[in-house]
């Protein structure tokens, strides 16, 4: 038997085929079981086995939704406030998982994963919500697995009216695939990420974000910072699409990317789409090396250029940490 | 009731002006190995550019169609005209221009532009020069500013055959190779060493042929220490059927030479403008690109920048205005080669009236580019709820010794601003037009006088109404 190719992420408006940055393509591999993904949940919780939700798309693309339906979905269905976050921890290579959360008007959920596959292999997750209205989810994304492991993420969500979805993701090593589509269909309802990653040699990050303004007075804020180092890869895209009737709207992106070393390879392609007029929508990038003059300052300092380069990567990933509403997940991650 | 307040569409009764089809030769539609022979007979081709032609016709039967862009599906190349000869050969006296022709370049200013303001004019009509003339001082300071056809034989013919569709090339995209197939008119501009043209050249094109393209080839190159500004303008009348224009602009900025290259780019609304410009510069050598896009139904135009030498250049200034039934897909593409190099783009798009702007870019910078830095403003304003307007800017940085950044905005005119300028004094209407002017003032200042004049004619906001 052999290994597929499939596209994944994709820009939802393509650009120039020559700069290679339109989407992705892995390798579905043939040999792929039912992956469980270790579970801490409340009792409040009521856990199903769901059909596959196909309405709620991701920023990974339909084309991929045939491999994910070889996971049962596991389904949750949360009424009101949860105290404890819903952990998920996956260790299993060579598996794929589907999870869907339906988070009922007022309710909020914390959703903490953590894809730490201790050996090469794959691992496949995709994570959908149906948000209420006025519900409140954060999901936090930790990925922590080896250099030589591949992690692809699929996270999907429908946010109804004055519902909010954030998102908190830390990529620290491996190889990784995020495609992320979060559609703000109730007015008033709002989107918003964090992204904190470190890509160092023989490594990948490929990040799709596709937020889509439908409702009126929508909002979305996305902030991604992180460094690379060896021949590090990194891809971001990043679209915020006003459709027609988001009036009131207002989309932000900001990216600052960090680079140590002379083989790292950084695309960043921050698109903007929009069909309304009564919206205002910005975006920025700054990609560079650290400063000289907050070089020279803290070398004058006594520190080292090594011992700088790391205390400005740990700032931009420790910023991100510091937002996960969950003080055990932070301890460990900070150690 | 009173109106709403409304922008005015761009003014283009001006321009919608069309003399009668009498040309003196003309091929048939399509494009065939045949026609791009009758083409180069035309011509009288040297052997090699023969051969080029159908070389870049294998190309583009080979090549596919982009699939990202704007639609072409009314662009049909069988039903286009790629060559059509008007009744008269180039001159370098207007009087030696026929009336009909000469009335045409006279009611778009270009003689007295030329006479007032200009160091020397090109005037294309159709597929052909009719007329090109460089001022005595200049020439005598060694510059050449002749139709490219005829220097391909003459003392620049090897100079032109080294440089020809080298920068770009015809496997680039599918209208390169179109391009070079049936490629005609065109000049060729030589800036020698040192020498500083201080006042403009000028190429006006018109395309008057209903169904027809226009492909001509500007090559420009200025030699080291050098400095030259080039302007470009262009228009035809509207047609119910498809007009192209895949035109081809090379440009070469020597050591320590400076390029600037504006262009008012106003064709009609059944123009498909899908036009290709390119330059390179050498050490210590700028480049200034001043752009101003207001016609066509579709364009796809993203004039690049490679900054091969170090310590050289790049600065790009440009606004497009997308109204009715427009689709205009522009932006710059640079590449940072060089150590030390620079680059600052500065863009504005205005849309309205279910007009499409799409604001494409790439910012490359190569692993070898140390101490590269580029940054880029784009800024969008949309005037109505059923207009788009589309931001899509690529980065691509291959080494840390670099320093990249990027920001745009998309909006409508800000209530604030309205309101503040309202406080002292000034109308709605007159304080909404301040605005929407002094949004397209980054390219009107960068233009003589005469060419902002016109662009701004162009541009002519008409406000009504009260607070809407």
């Amino acid at each position: 038997m052999t290994d597929r190719k499939i596209v994944i992420n994709s820009l939802p408006s393509p650009t120039w085929n020559r700069l290679k940055i339109n989407d992705a393509i892995v390798t579905l591999p043939d040999n792929i079981r039912n992956g469980v993904a270790c579970v801490e949940l409340s009792p409040d919780i009521v856990c199903y086995d769901a059909d596959f939700p196909s309405e709620i798309q991701t920023g990974m693309g339909t084309d991929i939704d045939g491999f994910f339906r070889l996971a049962s979905t596991n389904g949750f269905i949360v009424n009101s406030g949860t105290p404890t976050p819903v952990k998920l921890e996956y260790k299993e290579t060579d598996s794929v998982c589907s999870e869907y959360f339906e988070v009922e008007d007022g309710a909020s959920l914390n959703v903490i994963q953590t894809f730490s596959l201790s050996e090469p292999g794959n691992l496949f997750d995709r994570i959908v919500f149906r948000i209420k209205k006025h519900a409140k989810v954060t999901l936090t994304q930790i990925f922590c697995g080896k250099s030589s492991s591949e992690t692809l993420s699929a996270v999907g969500s429908l946010v109804d009216e004055g519902a909010c979805f954030n998102v908190i993701q830390i990529f620290l090593n491996g190889r990784n695939y995020s495609g992320l589509q979060s559609e703000l269909i109730g007015d008033g309802s709002s989107f918003s990420a964090d992204c904190a990653y470190n890509v160092g040699t023989n490594e990948i990050l490929d990040i799709n974000y596709n937020i889509i303004h439908f409702g009126k007075q929508t909002n979305c804020d996305i902030k991604t910072a992180g460094t690379l180092y060896g021949n590090a890869e990194k891809i971001f895209r990043g679209t915020i699409d006003f459709r027609r009737g988001s009036s009131g709207s207002t989309g932000s992106e900001l990216e600052d990317v960090m680079l140590l070393s002379d083989d790292v390879i950084n695309k960043t392609i921050p698109v903007i789409l929009c069909k309304e007029e009564d919206v205002e929508g910005n975006h920025g990038a700054t990609i560079g090396e650290i400063p000289e003059e907050l070089l020279f300052y803290l070398m004058s300092r006594g520190l080292s250029a090594e011992e700088i380069s790391e205390m400005l990567a740990r700032a931009r990933l420790e910023r991100v940490i510091h937002l996960i509403p969950d003080k055990h997940t932070q301890c460990s991650l900070l150690k | 009731m009173e109106d709403k307040t409304y922008i005015e569409d761009i003014n283009r009764s001006f321009y919608d002006f069309r003399n009668e089809d009498k040309d003196s030769y003309k091929v048939e539609e399509g494009l065939t190995p045949d026609i791009v022979g009758k083409i180069s007979d035309e011509k009288n081709d040297p052997e090699w550019m023969r051969e080029f032609r159908l070389k870049a016709l294998d190309i583009y039967n080979r090549l596919e169609m982009a699939q990202w862009g704007p639609p072409i599906d009314g662009l049909d190349m069988d039903n286009i005209v790629t060559y059509v000869r008007p009744k008269t050969k180039m001159t370098a006296k207007w009087s030696d221009v026929p009336d009909e022709i000469k009335d045409t370049f006279e009611r778009l200013g270009i003689p007295e532009a030329e006479r007032t303001s200009l160091a020397g004019v090109g005037a294309q009509y159709d597929s052909e020069l009719v007329y090109h003339n460089v001022k005595e001082e200049v020439a005598a300071q060694g510059v050449v500013y002749a139709g490219i056809e005829d220097s391909l034989r003459g003392p620049y013919a090897e100079m032109i055959r080294s440089h020809f569709m080298k920068l770009v090339t015809p496997s680039d995209h599918k209208f390169a190779a179109l391009h070079g197939a049936v490629w005609s008119g065109g000049s060729f501009v030589y800036v020698p060493p040192g020498v500083s043209v201080e006042i403009p050249l000028q190429s006006y094109f018109r395309l008057n042929a209903p169904g027809a393209g226009q492909f001509e080839h500007t090559l420009i190159i200025v030699d080291e220490g050098a400095d030259l500004h080039f302007i470009e303008g262009c228009s035809a009348p509207k047609y119910n059927i498809a007009n192209l224009h895949a035109g081809c602009v090379e440009l070469f900025v020597g050591k320590n030479a400076r390029l600037r290259y504006s262009t008012i780019e106003n064709w009609s609304k059944n123009m498909y403008n899908l036009n290709t410009k390119r330059a390179i510069v050498e050490d210590g050598g700028r480049m200034e690109w001043v752009s101003g896009s207001f016609g066509s139904h579709t364009s796809y135009l993203y004039p690049m920048t490679i900054l091969n030498g170090n310590n050289s250049s790049m600065e790009f200034t440009g606004i497009t205005f997308a109204g009715k039934g427009q689709n205009l897909d522009t932006g710059m593409k640079v590449v940072h080669a060089g150590e030390n190099t620079r680059s600052v783009i500065n863009t504005r798009s205005i849309s309205k009236d279910g007009g499409i702007s799409t604001y494409r870019s790439s910012v490359q910078i190569n692993k070898k580019a140390k101490k590269a830095k580029s940054t880029a403003s784009c800024q969008s304003l949309m005037i109505d709820d059923i207009s788009q307007s589309d931001t899509i800017p690529a980065m691509d940085v291959r080494t840390k010794d670099a320093d990249v950044g990027h920001e745009a905005k998309i909006g409508r005119i800000s209530d604030d601003a309205v309101f503040y300028l309202m406080s002292r004094g000034i109308s709605e209407e007159e304080a909404r037009a301040l605005i929407v002017s002094g949004f397209a003032d980054n390219v009107s200042k960068e233009l003589p006088l005469e060419y902002a004049v016109e662009m701004n004619n162009l541009i002519r906001i008409e406000m009504k109404g009260a607070i809407g």
